[in-house]
């Protein structure tokens, strides 16, 4: 079989062809409409995804070392299981994105709109993210760990037994959450809110707080150890 | 001074320095039992007027047994103290074929290192005068003081690159440079010229320039502070400048040849070496088997110069005729945008943050396992030790992170800030050839010819090559 081009890709997802575990590497999609579609499986290392449409496109366990991503519109693409590492996806649209069990590595998110994503399992490990909009997300079972949330709002999201360890946060929002189980261990933050949550059970351990308002929050069975939290508002 | 007591004439005579005083008695008659007295003997002193350094025991002696007709001395002054001749001390030795070794911290000798040159800065003191002594005046036997004579002041010496201090007792050097004493001069030269680098210079460490007309020895190195100049080929040396290294001819590195360059480097070829230019790499024929980086321009000058079997990298732009050997496969990557060692480096440091992150999840993994024993029952005093040591080592890992994140930016934002350049081939780029420019790479799989690679919107493009006045500027043409 000949090697995929970016036209025979075009041809085969506008026809509703399923283009699953295909080597598409290093292929120019650029502006490209693929909405919709199902490259599972498929390997993209290194593919130009510059304007490319994703859009509820299903890219799971998708092959995405060193792959382009500008304006690439991903909303409600899934890209669940699959790695994305050392990335700016500051510039892409992703709202409603699945990424269960994805891996973020070093990837940085700014002034992004990510509602109503679905990252249950997801691991993100030494991330930035900027005035990025999670709320409404499924969020549970998820380790973030090393991460920079500066200005972002996660409300309403399910947080269930997240763990949100060594992050550095500021300005951030977690109102009407579900957090139980969470743990913040060992991270720090400058004027976070969890108002009207349920953080019973939450691990706070070395954590460093200034400005903590857990107003209205179940606030039962937290672990404080060696925790250090000025100006809490209860 | 002559005086004569009842039986005795009694003489007293005084040098003519004053320094000392002698007496003479000889009886008045020839009568045997005539007794001197003591008295007698001090009276003619004291109206000899010798006052000082009176030996008492000897005027006594003589009271005793006098001896006619004899010089007998019994008062002595003292003599002054002349000042010495004033002097010039060298802080610096005025020996320079001294090799002066030196131990590492491990205790271990290179006797490469014979540091036969002596380094000073600009203000550095080189000698000082030593004033002349004063002396210490003395007294005659008269009771007389006598004067002490000063030394002679001493002169500083002259020379090249030095200068004499504002009070003119010191000479200081006006250069930074090498410290050197003729037997008549102290000069200090900006410049260290040999005619050859081995073991009768050691390895050269010097604060300014050196130029080696000759060979320079396999396994020895040359640390200069401004810039390095070799007449002739170089093998394995290890050559660091603070300025410009040029070579007139080439690096056979050997895989041990290494040149690190504050400036520009210029050299006719480079083989099985290391070169790392913080200006420009200027090469006349070509670059084999080494490691080349520039934060300037990289040419290969020769209208037929090549690249191969390398990684070369520049931070602005390369330009060479051929890139690769035809037919050869030979792995050659050319870098722009960015140092590769930085790069290297901030990879290092991302991986140690995710090897750390993996163990912080270890470690809490234990501890909330001991933390439900805990719970559950009650931890034995050598869990709980363990537990408050897990405790310490998660806090001592979100120091190291914050650090290690703190250096990660640094260089990302050295790295993002590099201009994206250009790589131009004048003539084929060979299979094998590995193009890098910013963010962006590209295999040749297939031979190209007269290109210039380059990176518009984020998209490495391979468009023909036009030689620009920048490349005609360095070009032998």
């Amino acid at each position: 079989m000949s090697r995929w081009t970016p036209e025979r890709l075009y041809d085969a997802v506008s026809m509703g062809v399923p283009v699953e575990g295909k080597d598409l590497s290093g292929l120019n999609l650029k502006g490209m409409d693929l909405g919709g579609a199902n490259l599972r499986g498929s390997d993209l290392t290194k593919a130009n995804l510059t304007g490319t449409n994703l859009e509820e496109s299903h890219l799971e366990r998708v092959k995405l070392a060193g792959v382009f991503f500008k304006d690439t519109n991903l909303c409600n693409a899934d890209i669940s299981e699959t790695t994305l590492e050392d990335l700016d996806l500051s510039t892409c649209t992703m709202t409603g994105i699945k990424a269960r069990k994805t891996q973020f590595i070093r990837v940085s998110i700014f002034l992004r709109d990510l509602k109503g994503s679905t990252l249950s399992g997801a691991i993100m490990m030494h991330c930035v993210f900027n005035d990025v909009d999670f709320s409404d997300s499924q969020m549970e079972q998820m380790n973030i760990i090393f991460c920079s949330i500066k200005g972002c709002r996660m409300d309403r999201c399910n947080l269930q037994n997240t763990n949100l360890s060594l992050c550095r946060m500021k300005d951030s929002h977690f109102n009407h959450c579900e957090i139980s189980g969470g743990s913040l261990m060992a991270s720090t933050g400058n004027n976070i809110e969890i108002t009207e949550s349920n953080i019973e059970g939450m691990d706070l351990t070395l954590c460093r707080i200034q400005g903590l308002d857990i107003t209205k929050s179940t606030y039962k069975k937290v672990v404080q150890e060696e925790t250090r939290i000025k100006d809490l508002k209860k | 001074m002559q005086g004569v007591s009842e039986n005795y004439y009694i003489e007293v005579s005084i040098s003519q320095d004053k320094l000392s005083a002698s007496v003479k008695v000889k009886p008045v008659s020839d009568n045997e039992d005539h007794e001197l007295s003591l008295s007698d003997l001090l009276d003619a002193v004291k109206n000899a007027g010798v006052v000082s350094g009176i030996m008492e025991d000897i005027l006594y002696k003589i009271s005793e047994k006098p001896e006619s007709d004899k010089w007998v001395v019994f008062a002595r002054g003292v003599a002054p103290s002349h000042g010495k001749d004033g002097s010039v001390d060298f802080h610096f030795s005025t020996d320079g074929t001294i090799a002066n070794l030196k131990e590492d911290a491990s205790g271990r000798v290179n006797i490469r290192d014979m540091n036969l040159i002596q380094n000073v800065s600009s203000h550095d003191c080189l000698c000082t005068l030593v004033p002349p002594g004063q002396g210490k005046e003395g007294i005659s036997v008269k009771g007389e003081k006598i004067a002490a004579k000063p030394g002679l002041p001493a002169r500083l010496p002259s020379g090249k690159g030095v200068q004499e201090s504002d009070d003119g007792t010191s000479l200081v050097a006006s250069i930074d440079g090498m410290v050197q004493w003729d037997g008549e001069k102290v000069n200090v030269d900006p410049s260290y010229v040999v005619d050859k680098v081995d073991a009768s210079t050691g390895n050269i460490r010097f604060n300014g320039s050196v130029i080696v007309n000759g060979e320079v020895g396999d396994g020895y190195e040359i640390h200069a502070q401004d810039d390095v100049t070799i007449a002739m080929s170089i093998g394995k040396v290890i050559i660091e400048a603070g300025g410009n290294v040029t070579i007139t001819g080439g690096v056979l590195g050997q895989s041990k040849g290494e040149i690190h360059a504050r400036g520009d480097v210029h050299v006719k070829f480079i083989q099985e070496a290391s070169v790392e230019a913080r200006g420009t790499v200027e090469v006349e024929d070509y670059v084999l088997n080494s490691r080349v980086s520039s934060a300037g321009p990289l040419v290969v000058k020769n209208s037929s110069g090549w690249i191969a079997g390398s990684t070369v990298s520049s931070e602005t732009w390369i330009y060479a005729h051929t890139i690769g050997i035809e037919h050869a496969q030979i792995d050659t990557t050319l870098i722009v945008g960015h140092n590769p060692m930085l790069l290297e480096e901030g990879k290092n440091l991302k991986d140690t943050v995710i090897e750390r992150l993996k163990g912080f999840l270890k470690l809490r993994s234990s501890l909330l396992k001991l933390r439900k024993v805990r719970n559950d029952y009650e931890l034995s005093q050598q869990q709980e030790q363990l537990y408050k040591k897990i405790l310490a080592a998660i806090d001592s890992i979100r120091n190291e992170l914050e650090k290690t994140d703190e250096k990660i930016q640094k260089i990302t934002a050295r790295i993002d800030s590099a201009y994206e350049g250009s790589i131009y081939i004048g003539g084929i780029v060979n299979e094998g050839t590995k193009i890098i420019i910013g963010h962006t790479d590209k295999a040749v799989t297939n031979i190209m010819t007269a290109t210039h690679f380059f990176v518009s919107e984020g998209i490495l493009i391979d468009d023909p090559f036009e030689i620009t006045d920048e490349i005609k500027g360095y070009l032998n043409e």
